[in-house]
């Protein structure tokens, strides 16, 4: 199930709020479980037994590894074999017909792999499992003898099909025991709602922008639309994937949990590092934590850091899916941390800001090519349109057609880019009296009507993380 | 930069209102939703609404019981026709012209978008063409692809789109029929009458004045005397009528169209047959149809697998049509010039139409396709002779 849809909104959640909230506080975690269970059964009846195996198997791991902590040996070795498994699951359904591809391609070979459609969120779950048993193992959480509370940690369906990646540190506590007041509830419905305007009213309405020049051959591209595309494939994701990041939390703070903020306005950054600290940050804390800092991190030199950041980004192109673009567009960016580390970041501090805006938003926008265009041949092309060789000219009637549709809906777009709405609901809180607190529940009922309006005439809700 | 740390001193009504207000929408519309009856079909949208899908094991292990559902579940949605209007009036709000592949034009025009169909569709099509020509030598045969409103009024569509496609896809297909096929351009004469009511606003087919005018066309083409507007009264049989561009886009805001009848002065005799149906009637309208929502199925009653029309006319030639729905309109101008009309319209005959036309003797063929059909519908490959 997702999220932006009418059937989550008006008869998952309603229906599971309900059942959550007169269930005895010993049977809350229990409702919850269950209910995260028909969430993920529901797009995926089959894979729901796989999530429950790899839950049981860390679950299992977990205990072991508390069991012979004092052993450090074993405790390795149980470590090892846990992680083994979790990247064996991950690599089977995920990785292993890329595999067999390049090295069909590049040895000769004729190896056959079943073509098994990817389990919904693996990435996000192994990842989760992941780093609880490295974290058990390091001592810095205490393993989780409660089955239930440790199914919940991987299955919560706030959080299981497309983020945040939480470390089970951050919520252990609340796993165990947690209350919500009226405010936080109704602060995680505003979140919720938010979340779900920023899939359905702009997301995916800019989307369709994106999807018409994506399907347009890139050689019959002008360089108008070619940036117009692209900008919108970046509003696309960016509102779609933070949307999707908020009512996650919404829906967290709705059943008493905390996570994380996993975007902070990425397209106001200066550096393609600090990008990378304000975009789908769980996924790069997790890669600090248990792939970068393991490595050695910034301590062995600064020849030692970037072979350090190459792997990290290699893998976390990997990790968007298995494909060479992804891998490309990883390690893209890799690149330009490099440069800003031994560099860049000192002549950006020279110069004016607007450079750095300019800068991380031209290298931020080039990146998305070689994520949405699978085929490198493709990227190439699109890039020569964006840069004017594809001999289309600058703007014809098409890209003023798309321009003159979609000007105001980018404009709102920018605008939400920026922490500007947020300083203005801001405003409006800070009067502590009911007509402020009236306006701003208008403003998220209106935007709750609004996006039930465009899931009930439904053309366009893709979900996009299915390849990760 | 900074990070943006915004201090929010939270407003003590703003998280219980946000709260109760969600609650209390999302259960009320969860208790219509299981409360109200289902609806079966949808006036406004004119088609038939998803009913509860049947549960098996196997609908449920391969996710098609949850597409279903959805699916459902959006159909049924309670106040649906008001969510519809809401979203259309937004995304005009923002400036957008299209809808599920309809334009807002100007002056209230609803256009059909056309897409060109893959490339060697032509080819395709043409071929089907020739071979049915090779079948039944005998025939003379007329094409008579009819360009929709989005080319004939290409004034009225949103700024910056292109009208061309339509006419670039036609004359691809008039290029590759040989001489044995006569090639009925109709675009000249409704271009010449564009400033007339020749399309519905709310609809994608021609009114009753445009086929006129393609008739006579026609009618000179074939070497017969057209008949002329004098010849008839003209009668509105409504003027409520919400067409299907209406009923596909979504958009709510535009004003209705009228549909005109041509009612022959000179008495005309004649019996139409409905094959499939197995029913007989004296009229080429039905006149039932204009109290519900598809006004234009009182042409014919809708679309028929095949249908004769025999005149006590002294006409000598017979007609075979192969037809989509803009030939509804115009087959009535034809009756007197004809002893005997066959009409088949492929989407729904199932038979042989080169054995039919061999067994019954037509002198003429009439294939009446408006473009955009002409191009997105498989079944004219029938002609080939596979049949279906």
């Amino acid at each position: 199930m997702v999220f932006s849809s009418l059937l989550f909104f008006f008869y998952f959640l309603p229906l599971t709020l309900l059942l959550y909230y007169i269930a005895p506080a010993r049977l809350k975690n229990a409702v919850l479980f269950a209910a995260s269970l028909v969430f993920y059964a529901w797009g995926e009846p089959v894979y729901v037994f796989l999530m429950l195996a790899s839950t049981a198997f860390d679950y299992a791991n977990g205990l072991l590894l508390d069991k012979f902590r004092e052993r450090r040996g074993v405790a390795r070795a149980i470590l090892l074999f846990s992680l083994a498994g979790s990247l064996g699951v991950l690599g089977f359904f995920k990785y292993a017909g890329f595999v067999a591809d390049n090295l069909n391609q590049w040895l000769g070979l004729s190896l056959s792999v079943p073509e098994l459609p990817l389990p919904v969120g693996i990435s996000f779950y192994t990842f989760q499992t992941m780093s609880y048993i490295v974290d058990v193992y390091r001592g810095k959480v205490a393993a989780q003898k409660n089955m239930l509370s440790f199914g919940l940690y991987v299955a919560m369906f706030p959080q299981l099909v497309a983020g945040p990646i939480i470390q089970y540190g951050e919520i252990a506590r609340q796993l165990v025991a947690r209350t919500v007041t009226f405010g936080q509830f109704g602060e995680g419905a505003a979140l919720l709602v938010r979340g779900l305007a920023k899939k359905v009213l702009l997301a995916n309405n800019i989307g369709l922008l994106w999807s018409d020049v994506k399907a347009t051959p890139p050689d019959e591209l002008t360089t108008f639309l070619a940036w117009l595309g692209i900008v919108a494939f970046a509003f696309q994701i960016y509102f779609d994937f933070s949307g999707y990041s908020d009512m996650a939390r919404g829906l967290g703070k709705m059943f008493g949990f905390d996570f994380m903020g996993n975007f902070r306005y990425p397209y106001m950054s200066k550096s393609i590092s600090e990008f990378w600290r304000r975009w789908h940050i769980s996924l790069g804390s997790w890669f600090r934590e248990y792939v970068y800092i393991p490595l050695g991190g910034n301590r062995a030199g600064l020849l030692r850091q970037s072979a350090n950041l190459l792997a990290v980004w290699f893998l976390t192109g990997l990790w968007h899916g298995a494909s060479w673009n992804f891998v490309i567009w990883g390690v893209y960016f890799g690149l330009f941390i490099i440069l800003e580390k031994w560099l860049l970041l000192r002549l950006l501090q020279k110069v004016h800001a607007a450079v750095g805006y300019v800068y991380t938003l031209v290298v931020v926008l080039i990146g998305w090519v070689f994520f949405e265009c699978a085929s490198l041949p493709v990227a190439w092309q699109f890039l020569r349109a964006m840069f004017g060789f594809a001999g289309q000219g600058f703007m014809d009637n098409q890209a003023l057609y798309y321009w003159s549709t979609n000007w105001l809906l980018l404009l709102v777009l920018a605008i939400c880019s920026t922490p500007l709405p947020e300083k203005a609901a801001a405003l409006l809180r800070d009067r502590r009296h009911l007509l402020g607190g009236a306006v701003a529940a208008a403003v998220h009922i209106g935007l709750l009507l609004l996006s039930t309006a465009f899931l009930v005439d439904e053309t366009y809700n893709p979900f996009l993380y299915f390849r990760f | 930069m900074k990070d943006v740390v915004i201090v929010n001193k939270a407003n003590p009504w703003e998280g219980p209102l946000v709260a109760l207000l969600l609650v209390a929408f999302t259960g009320g519309i969860l208790g219509w939703n299981l409360l109200a009856p289902d609806q079966s079909f949808s006036e406004a949208e004119n088609r038939s609404l998803k009913q509860l899908p049947a549960f098996s094991v196997h609908s449920l292990v391969t996710g098609k019981l949850a597409t279903e559902v959805e699916k459902y579940i959006a159909d049924q949605f309670a106040a649906r026709e008001f969510w519809v209007g809401l979203r259309s009036e937004v995304e005009r709000a923002l400036g957008k012209v299209e809808r599920h592949g309809v334009y807002l034009g100007r002056d209230g025009f609803l256009l059909q978008k056309f897409t060109p169909p893959a490339p060697g569709d032509a080819e395709v099509k043409a071929a089907a063409i020739h071979a049915f020509a090779d079948a039944v030598p005998s025939l003379r045969t007329y094409v008579m692809l009819v360009p929709t409103a989005q080319s004939v009024l290409a004034d009225k569509l949103p700024p910056y789109v292109s009208g061309s496609g339509e006419l670039v896809y036609r004359d691809e297909i008039r290029q590759l029929l040989d001489e044995r096929i006569a090639f009925v351009d109709v675009y000249p004469a409704l271009t010449a009458q564009r400033k007339q009511a020749i399309f519905y606003k709310t609809d994608h087919h021609w009114t009753t004045k445009g086929a006129f005018y393609a008739y006579q066309t026609l009618a000179r083409q074939m070497g017969l005397e057209p008949q002329n507007e004098e010849d008839f009264r003209i009668e509105t049989g409504s003027d409520a009528f919400y067409g299907s561009l209406y009923s596909k886009s979504g958009y709510r805001h535009v004003q209705p169209d009228s549909i005109e009848l041509y009612v022959p002065r000179a008495a005309q005799t004649y019996s139409v047959e409905f094959v499939d149906e197995q029913r007989q009637s004296h009229s080429l309208y039905e006149l039932d149809q204009l109290k519900r929502k598809d006004k234009y199925a009182v042409f014919l009653g809708g679309n028929h697998g095949l249908l004769h029309i025999r005149s006590d006319n002294q006409a000598k030639r017979k007609l075979l049509v192969v037809k989509d729905s803009y030939a509804n309109s115009l087959l009535p101008f034809l009756v007197p010039h004809f002893a005997e009309i066959a009409v088949v319209d492929l989407r729904y005959y199932e038979g042989d139409v080169s054995r039919l036309a061999r067994e019954q003797q037509y002198s003429d063929m009439l294939l009446l396709y408006n473009v955009q059909t002409f191009a997105e519908d498989p079944s004219i490959l029938a002609l080939a002779g596979q049949g279906q």
